[in-house]
């Protein structure tokens, strides 16, 4: 009877539990590095397989330390640990990425997680590989592989040094090889992000199962694509290049670290987008995702705040009220 | 990406079956926070009553026993009835009504009240209209909570008394529309007993909340209604078909509001229509139907999936049960709630585009603002989001403890 008591309605739900979520979108990042390695580099998946583990291992060790007890390490960790593996280069050292790993797993996920703070663990990881491991997170090069153009660029790092932007048909397709006048041998870029494509269509995959919120990564996409045209840069080949699409899909989309509402996520999305442009056009870094994540990140809380309180003066937004929007009637 | 609670029924409702049993007794709450208004019992125990005879009313309404039988004491806001073993049918003479000042004194002579779920007492809510009538009558058919089909069978096979339940409300109130809202996937068989019929239709969508007032009136107006704006503000009356179909009843019978007409909906088996008297336990209704209850793998739910709450067998039917179901158990149910991960699934699933987890966190730290009372005031209770979330949040509860927190604190 007591049982009985605790139930709460409504005795219908939909739609997935988190852990459905978190192991969905794990799926599609570790198909993401299986084709990285079909492709490129054989020995990328066993690699891959060990940050993923490491990142439990650390989780586990934190629960371990901090908490005196032994956790069951979350999905979610799993799904950080595989971002931070796909968006650095291939062949970075293992040192320091497990150091970014360590920042990632115990600082975003077991720290900032639990406060009001919301930085997504992966950017805070790769935040931290910028500033203290600025080399070897450029380095695309394989060690001790054999080169003859003088040096090695990644289409965008290319772009940064020459102003030459690589043909958009190889971007897409991800078949990035072969050398810019002999001068720069093309290598592609972080697993992640060779293939827009198969990004993209994993994003379609997550956004039709209920993972994905598509407003922030579309907002990202087209503040981003106005801030281009804007600084005069050239849109198609900066979507194309770098880390932009995976970022759409994969980092803006984080429930965790952008904002809740509706509003606030359109206007989060905006301002990574406009920033990353911002930082492509005239930064240091030939690619500016982390910074505009880190920026709309920050912003979260207070985009959220905004947009409830603007139903306290706008009690309803919009003066035509549709309640079933078309999206509602094709499925009905 | 967000699916929507889907309420199309595959299958055409039955004809409400008048349940037949003499239960041991017959149980009428008292208080006031059911019948939105203090109610006084008039039986003194061992007094001999019929059935239809007053046994308790306060200033809106009335309540009336469905048979007859012997009165005992009230006890803890609640008036028993024992039925006698012989039953004498009640007269069936029509008692029409053609003064419009009356009109509120005959519903609340007749007990009748909204049967959709609010309970609100008609002559309350039409006391207040008679000086400015609606130009609108709405018959709300939109049955969205998943699995429901009592409103379309009254629709298709007690039409007589709904009928003239609705020429009797726009003859006196001289409203110049009637409009039928429907689901859009019960609008074809619904057309074929209303076709004929000089109202305008109204097509809702096949997802839940669909039949929600607040959204029956945006769609009729265009315009979602402002916090604090009542439909009647609007001009508009919006009627539950079991209401319509009790009043259209004490209009062509005689008879006040003594039956419930509800959804028994039982596992592996077809939803049945059923009329069922009132204060009759859940119990007798489900011994009476051959339904088994299996408390630990089962639990039956009064009112319907998405706005009802678990009950025992000893539950009573009552002016607002319009369903009653025999659920199979799901883990879900009972998981603990955990850490919200900001997905944005309930805002996503909100009808009203209300910010629920942000309403949710501020009452929890009970953190008043404009924002939070106008979003609180408009939300009503649908559980669209809580359905959703993937964390298993309370939301409607908390939602529901905070409009009290509200009300207490205004």
């Amino acid at each position: 009877m007591a049982q009985k008591e605790q139930l709460k309605g409504p005795f219908l739900r939909s739609g997935m539990d988190v852990r459905g979520m978190m192991w969905a979108m794990m799926s599609c990042l570790i198909l993401t590095a299986a084709h990285f390695s079909l492709r490129y580099d054989g020995a990328y998946f066993p690699r891959f397989l060990l940050v993923v583990f490491l990142g439990w291992a650390m989780e586990w060790l934190y629960g371990l330390l901090c908490d005196g007890r032994s956790v069951w390490p979350r999905v979610s960790t799993g799904v950080t640990g595989a971002l931070l593996a796909l968006s650095v280069p291939a062949h970075m050292p293992l040192l320091p990425l497990l150091c970014g790993l360590l920042v990632a797993v115990w600082f975003g996920k077991c720290i900032v997680d639990r406060s009001a703070l919301r930085v997504n663990p992966m950017i805070l990881g790769r935040l931290f590989l910028m500033l203290v491991f600025a080399a070897p997170i450029q380095e695309w090069l394989a060690p001790g592989r054999e080169i003859s153009a003088i040096t090695s660029a990644t289409p965008l790092g290319l772009y940064k040094a020459e102003g030459i932007t690589y043909g958009l048909g190889k971007l897409i397709t991800g078949s990035i090889q072969g050398d810019w006048e002999g001068v720069y041998e093309m290598l592609p870029g972080a697993p992640g992000e060779v293939m827009p494509l198969l990004a993209l269509f994993f994003g379609v995959i997550l956004y039709w199962m209920g993972v994905l919120d598509w407003r922030p990564g579309v907002a990202f996409m087209g503040s981003f694509a106005i801030a281009c045209a804007f600084l005069k840069m050239p849109i198609l080949f900066h979507a194309a290049a770098g880390s932009v699409i995976f970022t759409s899909v994969y980092v803006i989309t984080d429930p965790r670290s952008t904002p809740g509402s509706k509003a606030g996520r359109w206007m989060a999305g905006a301002v990574a987008g406009a920033i990353t442009a911002a930082v492509r056009w005239h930064g240091y870094y030939p690619e500016g995702v982390v910074f505009g994540v880190l920026a709309a990140n920050l912003l979260a809380p207070t985009l959220d705040r905004l947009a409830f309180a603007l139903r306290g003066i706008f009690p309803i937004i919009g003066k035509k009220f549709r309640p079933f929007s078309n999206r509602w009637k094709l499925l009905s | 990406m967000h699916r929507p609670i889907q309420s199309i029924s595959r299958e055409l409702p039955g004809r409400p079956e008048r349940l037949l049993l003499l239960p041991d007794q017959l149980v009428f709450p008292l208080d006031a926070r059911t019948h939105r208004g203090a109610v006084q019992t008039c039986v003194r125990s061992g007094e001999t009553l019929g059935a239809g005879q007053v046994i308790a009313e306060g200033e809106w309404q009335t309540l009336h026993p469905p048979l007859d039988g012997v009165g005992t004491e009230a006890e803890a806001n609640r008036g028993v009835i024992r039925p006698s073993s012989e039953q004498t049918p009640m007269a069936a003479d029509p008692m029409p009504l053609d003064d419009r000042a009356r009109l509120p004194d005959y519903l609340r002579l007749m007990g009748l009240v909204g049967m959709g779920g609010g309970c609100f007492p008609y002559a309350r809510r039409l006391a207040r209209l008679l000086d400015k009538p609606p130009h609108t009558l709405v018959i709300n058919a939109v049955e969205c909570e998943p699995g429901i089909g009592i409103d379309e069978s009254l629709m298709l096979h007690e039409k007589r008394f709904v009928l003239e339940a609705v020429n009797t409300f726009t003859r006196l109130l001289g409203m110049k529309r009637t409009v039928l809202a429907v689901r859009r996937s019960a609008r074809g068989h619904l057309e074929t007993a209303w076709g004929g019929e000089a109202i305008d239709w109204l097509e809702m969508s096949d997802t839940y909340p669909g039949g929600a007032g607040k959204l029956i009136s945006a769609k009729l107006t265009g315009h979602m209604p402002q916090p604090g704006t009542l439909n009647s503000d609007l001009g508009i009356l919006i009627t539950n078909v079991a209401s319509l179909r009790a009043f259209g009843k004490r209009l062509l019978e005689g008879c006040p509001s003594v039956d419930r007409p509800l959804t028994l909906l039982t596992p592996n088996a077809s939803a049945r229509q059923l009329l069922v008297p009132l204060g009759i336990s859940a119990g007798d209704v489900l011994r009476t139907c051959g339904v088994t209850l299996d408390a630990e793998r089962q639990v039956l739910v009064a009112e319907g999936r998405m706005m009802g709450r678990a009950v025992e067998l000893g539950f009573c039917v009552g002016k607002g049960t319009n369903a009653l179901m025999v659920l199979n158990r799901e883990s879900r149910w009972e998981r603990p709630e955990q850490p919200c991960i900001l997905c944005g699934s309930c805002f996503d699933a909100c009808p009203l585009t209300l910010h629920p987890i942000g309403m949710a966190n501020r009452i929890r730290a009970q953190r008043r603002s404009r924002a939070l009372e106008a979003q609180l005031n408009t939300c009503f209770l649908c559980g669209a989001c809580s359905a959703v979330c993937p964390v298993d949040i309370p939301l409607v509860q908390i939602f529901r403890e905070g409009k009290q927190w509200l009300r207490k604190n205004s």
